[in-house]
């Protein structure tokens, strides 16, 4: 709350951006939709479990990617798989963040090389915002991702007219 | 149960009850054991009555088989591991003098420490029900491979292709249907459960279906392989006759192209099923885009 | 009560106007108002709540105001507020193959079903905005307005998920509300009115003269009536129809942002309604447990408040605490355990009433 009291000290008024107030609501509640494909997702899991919880910093599983803000691609994204990721992006509402998680989801991982199937990193068919690496990452690499998505996510200039 | 080992039972649980219980340790059959000792705590506890001691045979005694096919040699190394195991009645009771006494010799030379032990030789485990085909032993195993392959070759003597080495059967792809068939359910053979079935390029323009095949009930196993050309693989199906060759055979169409005629569903199982190609074909090239993804084999900017 | 409060006291500030049609409808309105504002702060209250005890029951901490920036405020406050803002501003989609009027009208018909509820329902010993005299019948009736709001979002998403969802939620609704209603026939039986604060008033005088210790039925009755009202407010171990592992999110898979949230916030009002409906007709309303401590109206307010919160918080424990049922083991339990037991209660407690004398 640092950010708000010190402008308390001269007066009762302070005047803000209303940006900074979305930005703070998306920022703070950024619900994510559980993708787990491969061995990724158990650490997702394990991130989403009492010993490093990611519901503290606010972000809630939900199963329907209508109601999410935020796709993990945890695990490995085969070309079979890659149509759907492509289709439960599109089917994300705005505004919509993308962390790819693991070294498969970031470049294809261990099978950059002779994968024929695998798809080599999941930016290929979806924006990323923030690439987790790690095989898996740990629960708290994945945390330290996530709050650099927040950090991103307050960064973000939502009313501005963009340049076309 | 035959009458022998019945009376072999009784003979380790009077043993047993009387104080030595080394006698019923030593028996190599862990069947016949663990009857004996739980005779022996029924008794004790005094469910069932103790058992008659049965009349001793001159041979017939407490060695839960002594296997008539083995050799001299192969004797004394199993007397004289049964003596130092501590059962010296099975010494004892050997009725040829000579084995008898170099057995001995050698218990007294390993445990004064000149000599290593002898390796104990492999002896038969009784099996439960049916006349089982093999035994344990090397020589027995391909003489069971050598009566499977000859009940076949009586049976389907167009079918086989010779082969020098192996123990495994190489046959012509045209009456595999029926074949499979007889070998499930032929009463001496009962090959009732496909272990694994494969498919592989063997190189020189031909693809091969290898099946493991099972007995459960006779416990033995076999090989089969059949091979085609790559130009026109088609093998018949053995999916009505055990199940589990439905996947495994869509697993090996999918991956090699295989095709298996008569298969009722027939389809890419792992790959999507608009994807081009055999995959692991030797001579396989990977297309280049997939409903407009590339698929590179290097991303570009690695090295 | 408290509209014709409103509208005496207008009559008296402004005597040259008395009985204008508009005092009428401002007397509606105000206390319509004051509820909605209400049903706001009870919304983040209850919402922070579920996700703070539900995460201590797991032994985490949930949200605890962490992260970069001003963030949820110290122990996680502000979590539900942020919550709140951000389903407001995500983008509407509506499906392009999903029936649009019906889509949209789902989650207006669920929330008036919710709201329409509150107005019987009493806070204290004055304030209940309409003391009808059939209150209890009252909101039976409209709590199953959200039916038809069920069926209609799972049909109208043209997403076979979200109908079974709608299609197993309804079934389940509609099933539980007779061993609900047998239930609460029996509290009428007792206390001779549908009126909802003549059921308190018979239940003054202490905590032994509360109903759910009126005879040795009452608290099996008492315990089927809760277990019932789970299943009609969609909550665990009932949940099936927004269960995730098996229909994606159920009824409300297509949903997204503001429409969403009101499916989100009727459903905790709902568990408002028929805690504030349990606690009324079971444990005494705004009777204090004291027969003469504590006992003043603004007390009253306290009392209620205090047992509907703790019935919302026996709510949330049940489910963190109880796998989900499966739904032939749902209505097996409704049609083949509940009715039977409510049925014989009925009878059981009719005949305890003739013999003992009302």
């Amino acid at each position: 709350m640092g950010l708000l009291t010190n402008k308390f000290q001269e007066d009762n008024v302070i005047v803000e951006k209303l940006e900074k107030l979305l930005n703070w609501s998306r920022s703070t509640s950024p619900w994510f939709f559980q993708f787990g494909t491969a061995c990724c997702a158990i650490e997702m899991m394990a991130a989403a479990a009492p010993r490093h919880d990611i519901k503290r910093i606010g972000f809630i599983p939900r199963s329907s990617p209508r109601q999410a803000d935020v796709m993990i691609v945890a695990g490995t994204v085969t070309m079979k798989m890659a149509i759907r990721v492509k289709k439960l992006y599109e089917q994300m509402a705005d505004p919509k963040y993308v962390v790819a998680m693991g070294s498969c989801a970031t470049s294809g991982g261990p099978y950059w090389q002779h994968g024929y199937h695998v798809l080599k990193g999941v930016d290929i068919v979806i924006p990323v915002d923030v690439y987790v690496p790690g095989c898996p990452p740990r629960p708290e690499s994945l945390i330290e991702g996530l709050l650099k998505l927040e950090e991103q996510i307050l960064e973000d200039r939502p009313l501005t007219r963009k340049m076309t | 149960m035959s009458a022998d080992k019945e009376k072999l039972i009784a003979e380790l649980v009077n043993k047993g009850l009387d104080g030595d219980m080394d006698s019923v340790n030593a028996c190599e059959d862990k069947i016949i054991r663990g009857k004996a000792k739980a005779m022996i705590m029924k008794v004790k506890k005094g469910t069932i009555e103790r058992p008659p001691k049965p009349e001793l045979a001159a041979n017939e005694k407490i060695d839960s088989k002594t296997p008539e096919s083995l050799s001299k040699d192969e004797m004394i190394s199993y007397l004289v591991n049964k003596g130092l195991d501590g059962d010296m009645d099975t010494v004892n009771v050997c009725e040829d003098k000579i084995v008898r006494g170099k057995a001995k010799a050698m218990i007294m030379k390993v445990k004064k420490g000149t000599l290593e032990r002898p390796e104990m030789p492999i002896l038969d485990s009784p099996v439960s029900s049916g006349e089982p085909l093999e035994d344990n032993t090397q020589d027995d195993d391909k003489d069971t491979f050598q009566k499977i392959k000859k009940l076949i070759y009586d049976k389907f003597p167009n079918s086989i292709i010779e082969n020098e080495e192996g123990d495994y059967i190489q046959i012509k792809p045209d009456e595999w249907n029926e074949l499979a068939v007889w070998l499930k359910s032929e009463p001496s053979l009962l090959f009732d459960s496909l272990q694994c079935q494969m498919g592989i390029d063997i190189g020189d323009d031909n693809l091969e279906s290898r099946y493991n095949l099972h007995s459960m009930e006779l416990d033995h196993y076999i090989e089969i392989r059949i091979a085609v050309p790559r130009s026109d693989p088609k093998i018949p199906s053995v999916e009505q006759v055990w199940r589990i060759a439905d996947w495994f055979e869509r697993e090996t169409y999918d991956m090699l192209g295989i095709e298996y005629t008569g298969h009722r569903d027939l389809r890419r199982i792992l790959l999507p099923d608009d994807w081009e190609g055999w995959p692991l074909r030797k001579d396989y090239q990977v297309q280049e885009t997939y409903h407009g993804i590339v698929v590179p084999k290097m991303k570009e900017g690695w090295e | 009560m408290t509209v014709d409060f409103i509208f005496d006291g207008l009559n008296q500030l402004f005597p040259e106007f008395a009985g204008n049609d508009i005092f009428l409808i401002i007397a509606m309105l105000l206390p319509v108002a004051a509820l909605l504002g209400f049903i706001t702060v009870y919304g983040f209250g209850v919402i922070y709540s579920e996700i703070k005890v539900s995460s201590f029951i797991q032994d985490k901490t949930g949200p605890m105001g962490q992260g970069p920036g001003l963030h949820a405020g110290k122990w996680g406050l502000l979590q539900p507020v942020a919550d709140g803002i951000k389903l407001f501003i995500k983008e509407d989609i509506i499906p392009a193959s999903a029936d649009k009027p019906l889509f949209i009208l789902a989650p207006f018909l669920i929330f008036i079903g919710a709201l329409t509820s509150f107005i019987a329902v009493p806070f204290g010993e004055k304030i209940i905005i309409t003391d009808m005299n059939i209150g209890i019948f009252y909101i039976i009736g409209v709590g199953s307005l959200a039916v038809i709001a069920l069926i209609l979002a799972g049909w109208s998403s043209n997403n076979k998920w979200a109908l079974f969802g709608g299609m197993r939620s309804a079934a389940q609704i509609i099933s539980y509300e007779i061993p609900a209603g047998i239930s609460l026939v029996v509290v009428i039986m007792i206390a001779s009115s549908l009126n909802m604060q003549e059921i308190i008033a018979y239940q003054a005088g202490g905590l032994f003269n509360w109903i759910i210790f009126d005879n040795p039925f009452m608290p099996i009755v008492f315990i089927i009536f809760f277990i019932s009202v789970l299943a009609e407010t969609n909550r665990t171990p009932f949940d099936l129809p927004e269960s995730e592992s098996e229909l994606v999110a159920g009824f409300v898979t297509e949903y997204s942002g503001t429409r969403y949230a009101i499916f989100f916030l009727s459903e905790y009002a709902n568990m408002f309604v028929v805690s504030a409906v349990a606690a009324t007709a079971f444990l005494g309303g705004w009777q204090s447990p004291f027969s003469n401590f504590l006992n003043s109206p603004a007390w009253g307010v306290f009392w209620m408040m205090s047992k509907t919160f703790f019935l919302i918080f026996v709510m949330i424990w049940v489910r963190w605490t109880v796998p989900r049922l499966r739904v032939d083991q749902l209505m097996h339990l409704c049609w083949k355990v509940f009715i039977p037991i409510g049925l014989f209660n009925v009878f059981a407690v009719a005949i305890w009433i003739v013999v003992r004398g009302s």
